[in-house]
């Protein structure tokens, strides 16, 4: 478990619409694309995804439709909003200018402080 | 859609398909499980593991439903429904608790429903005429006389232009005859203006016309006398002898509530409307009429005061002879109306807070003890994570719940109460069978109770900011906790409850000695062994006084010697009141010479041993006086000095020139008459002297009275069938109507003081149990030391009687200055009436001593060893 990262709170809504905005996911999908793209790094139970779906969606970032999922079983499929793509845009640009503030940070050579 | 609408619609739709939401998730997670299951299985896991893995994967779907339901705002309200059911739970497990709240809530609030709903309807919407505040009751005055001359009445009515109607009346009862039956009606005279003042609409056929000889029926009247039949409208009658036509019936909600009263005539409403056409005055005869008015919008009743001034002034230059009364008055007709009603009311309302203020400290010590037994739940539940806000909204929805189901128990009580004091007492007080319970006193129900959950729902909350959890929990695991001050903040309430209600029991007390003076009769005086009716002379027949006197004495005679009859006797029943003259006094008299007035009663000779009157001096009146004569009571002798009534000839008829009546006797003053007041002066003369329309019959029997009743009542109608003999009862029901309010104000009072008094011993009692279980321990210890039990016992009731004590003379001193607002409701006895003082404060630490007894005794029965065992 050394590599698993606790995840990070807000993260989580972050990872979501990311996953969502490729294209129309359910739950189980959006779950798996989440570990594809995070590398497995990031650990969640896979129950608490959904408060978190709902909460995105009584936020009105993303929506959801019954559908049938490519095993042929019926399945609901969340896609992003309008007002979800440009929170997702919005979230990227904070979390990419953090993360090179943190990166600066830790490849400050002694010298420099 | 913009987010908060698309928040509003899930938070909705989460509330109202909460259910079907639930499906869908379980739907949507069973997919996914399966879909994490297939996976693995893929992976190469035999299928019950990968089941088994994948639910674990998931995790516990209660907690991501109750997340899911949250992040939509329903946990809220849902977490609202849960206390409701933990709150309702809470009542159940303790039933004693609940139920003594829900009772004296009920008692506060019902009776404080009830008392404002008669306040509501005697003196907020005590007018049915369009735009009240604009009625005004117009008159002159001469000391006690309020009546309007005709001179005043026509020369205000031709010039004023304040008003936009002036409306003469006179009240009088009527015979009204048709082909068959002759009916007693309470008939009104009203001039023309009187429709339109009074916005009055006929149900049926119309209004008279002016100067017409018609008269216009009350719905009651029509239904009570001709059965609502339709066919009446039209028809030809004759009332006091004269042919009228029935020109229409008015709506059932026509009550033009037009004066209150005199004593004598009880509360009624008008059963016909008769035109009334005034004339000015011949040969100085004129009548006196009341009059009502309705001011034009944006005139000032001053301006209206002014205006009718300077009227009467011109009236008075042009006419220097002219006989009008000294005073002008004009006053809101609502204040004439209500009169003297308002004052009872507001000091029962007064009453009636006191025992509402009673009722919430009870309950807040009741709040007080539980909240301190409850204190270790809180502390433990604060320690496992509850939110205080959470726990707060918790112990606030506990109290409200308590205080919605009083406040419905006591708008019971109070519907109730109504209708029980409009059946007992219909004539207490103007208007009070038209007490409902409206909107308005739902409002007041609604207020008063969220006050009291407001008020004692704080008290636990208090305890949760305040308390530290885990000292709380390190002090032991059983019993109720002190609070520090609970102790004495709880005595503090008790014993002002006895203040309180000790100020509620000399108020009844000195009701009830008022009562009491009222009803002491003479000793040989029985009202309910006295048959009385009334007889009412109409028509042709009886124009002529010898045929009325003729009448008179046969029915005496036939009265007389009925079986059972003891004595029996005619009287008018104080039914005029007349300026005296004696045969000294300057006559006629000048404008600041003494005025004496009297109320005159025509009695026969057996009158005085029917009623049982004491002869002073002198004699009582014969049946066969050669000229009149009179005998006067005391108050009226007083008036003349010291010198010896007997013998003094006074003018009569009273403004005749030279005829006279002498004073044959004195009599002592009655209270009959004049009850709740002083004893008016008073004049009987002999009834053949002076016998007009009507009289009444009073016969003492000694049979069944109402038999008695029904039979005289046949021997009077065998005399002549066409005169209307009517209001036969016995004279005790008629004394018992003329004390009506006084016996009104007593129940009420009496009420409220027997549950001020049962809810300050049911406070004592709380605070004595709250205080002796938590020194159960103590207790323990003395009596293992060797203490006696009635050492215990003492220990206990002299604790209660310190706070009753204290709360007693605190009320004392606070009711001497109360009492004296209740003056005027009071007969013979003063305010500050010490016998009763003592008596209510006797009743009062008596009642506390009862209820300290229980928790004293009870205390004496601990056991010791059990005892020290206890914490």
């Amino acid at each position: 478990m050394a590599t698993t990262t606790e995840l990070l709170q807000g993260t989580l809504d972050l990872l979501i619409l990311k996953a969502v905005s490729l294209r129309p996911e359910h739950g189980y999908g959006i779950l798996l694309r989440i570990q594809q793209i995070s590398r497995d790094a990031l650990q969640i139970q896979q129950g608490s995804l959904y408060p978190a779906l709902y909460r995105l969606e009584h936020q009105g970032l993303i929506e959801s439709d019954w559908g049938e999922s490519e095993n042929k079983r019926k399945a609901k499929f969340y896609r992003l909003t309008t007002t979800g793509r440009r929170r997702l845009k919005d979230e990227a640009a904070y979390w990419k200018r953090f993360s090179e503030a943190i990166g600066l940070v830790l490849a400050a050579a002694p010298e420099d402080v | 859609m913009t987010p908060l609408l698309s928040r509003l619609r899930s938070f909705l739709s989460a509330l109202v398909r909460r259910r079907r939401l639930e499906a869908d998730m379980e739907a949507e997670w069973r997919a996914h499980i399966d879909a994490h299951a297939a996976a693995l299985v893929a992976a190469g896991m035999s299928p019950a593991d990968a089941s088994r893995r994948a639910r674990m994967d998931f995790g516990d779907p209660l907690r991501w439903k109750e997340q899911a339901f949250e992040v939509r705002g329903v946990e809220w309200l849902n977490g609202l429904g849960a206390d409701v059911r933990y709150g309702l739970r809470q009542m159940r497990r303790a039933p004693v608790f609940t139920a003594t709240v829900l009772l004296t809530l009920a008692a506060g609030i019902g009776l404080n429903t009830a008392v404002f709903s008669v306040i509501d309807a005697v003196l907020v919407r005590s007018l049915s005429y369009p735009d009240p505040e604009r009625m005004l009751w117009v008159t002159t005055v001469d000391r006690d006389e309020e009546v309007v001359t005709a001179l005043d009445f026509l020369a205000w009515k031709e010039q004023a232009t304040s008003f936009d109607g002036l409306a003469a009346f006179d009240t009088d009862n009527f015979p009204i005859s048709t082909t068959d039956t002759v009916v007693q009606s309470r008939a009104v005279w009203v001039s023309e203006d009187f429709w339109t003042v009074s916005g009055a609409r006929p149900m049926l056929g119309r209004l008279p016309m002016r100067d017409e000889e018609a008269l216009v029926f009350s719905h009651q009247f029509f239904v009570r006398a001709f059965h609502a039949d339709p066919a009446v409208v039209g028809r030809a009658m004759t009332i006091g002898g004269r042919p009228v036509t029935i020109a229409g019936v008015l709506p059932p909600g026509f009550r033009p509530q037009l004066t209150r009263p005199p004593a004598w005539f009880p509360e009624k409403d008008a059963d016909a409307y008769r035109v009334l056409r005034v004339t000015p005055p011949v040969n100085g005869q004129m009548r006196l009429f009341s009059v009502i008015g309705r001011l034009k919008a944006g005139v000032s009743p001053h301006e209206a005061q002014v205006e009718l001034e300077a009227i009467r002034g011109r009236l008075k230059v042009a006419n220097p002879n002219a006989r009008t009364l000294p005073t002008l008055r004009l006053m809101p007709l609502k204040d004439r109306i209500v009169g003297t009603a308002s004052r009872p009311l507001v000091v029962l309302q007064a009453a009636v807070a006191f025992v509402f203020l009673i009722a919430c400290a009870n309950v807040a010590n009741l709040f007080l003890a539980r909240a301190s037994s409850r204190r270790r739940e809180v502390a433990i539940r604060v320690a496992i994570g509850a939110g205080r806000a959470r726990l707060a909204r918790q112990f606030f929805v506990e109290s409200a719940l308590i205080a919605a189901a009083g406040a419905a128990a006591g708008l019971v009580i109070a519907r109730w109460g109504l209708a029980t004091v409009v059946r007992i007492l219909p004539h207490a007080v103007p208007r009070l069978q038209e007490t409902t319970i409206d909107a308005h006193v739902l409002a007041f129900a609604a207020a008063t109770s969220i006050g009291a959950a407001l008020l004692f729902g704080m008290g636990p909350v208090w305890s949760l900011w305040k308390d530290d959890a885990r000292g709380v929990l390190k002090q032991g695991l059983v019993g109720a906790l002190p609070i520090a001050g609970k102790l004495r903040a709880k005595s503090a309430l008790v014993a002002f409850e006895f203040a309180l209600t000790i100020t509620l029991l000399t108020g009844a007390g000195l009701l009830i000695k008022s009562l009491w003076r009222l009803n002491a009769l003479p000793e040989d005086f029985h009202p309910d062994q006295i048959v009385t009716m009334r007889v009412q002379y109409s028509g042709p027949a009886y124009r002529q006084e010898s045929a009325r006197r003729a009448h008179a004495a046969e029915v005496l005679r036939r009265i007389s010697s009925a079986p059972g009859v003891r004595a029996a006797a005619i009287t008018t029943n104080a039914d005029a009141s007349i300026r005296l003259f004696r045969e000294r006094d300057p006559f006629p008299p000048r404008p600041d010479d003494p005025r004496v007035f009297a109320l005159m009663t025509a009695a026969s000779a057996d009158f005085a041993r029917v009623m049982g009157m004491r002869l002073i001096k002198g004699r009582w009146l014969s049946d066969a006086e050669p000229s009149p004569a009179f005998v006067i009571n005391e108050t009226l002798a007083r008036h003349f000095g010291n010198e010896d009534p007997v013998g003094t000839r006074f003018r009569f008829p009273f403004f005749g020139q030279d005829s006279w009546a002498t004073v044959v006797g004195v009599v002592a003053d009655r209270k009959l008459q004049s009850l709740g007041g002083p004893p008016d002066a008073e004049l009987y003369i002999d009834y053949a002297h002076a016998l007009r329309s009507g009289y009444s019959i009073a016969a003492s029997v000694s049979t069944e009275a109402s038999a008695a009743g029904a039979e005289l009542r046949l021997i009077v109608a065998g005399v002549d069938a066409r005169v209307p003999i009517f209001d036969v009862e016995t004279l005790e029901t008629a004394l018992a109507n003329s004390i009506a309010p006084q016996r009104f104000n007593l129940f009420s009072f009496g009420l409220f003081a027997a549950v001020a008094l049962l809810l300050a011993s049911v406070g004592i009692y709380g605070v004595l149990a709250y205080s002796t279980t938590r020194r159960t321990r103590e207790i323990g210890i003395r009596l293992a030391l060797g203490a006696g039990r009635g050492e215990v016992v003492a220990m206990v009731i002299r604790q209660g009687m310190a706070i009753a004590l204290a709360g007693t003379i605190v009320g004392l001193i606070t009711g001497f200055a109360m009492t004296r607002f209740m003056a005027s409701l009071l007969y013979e006895v003063s305010p500050s009436d010490p016998y009763i003082f003592a008596t209510a404060s006797a009743v009062l630490l008596l009642a506390g001593f009862a209820a300290s007894l229980g928790p004293a005794l009870k205390a004496a029965t601990v056991q010791p060893l059990v005892a020290l065992r206890h914490e």
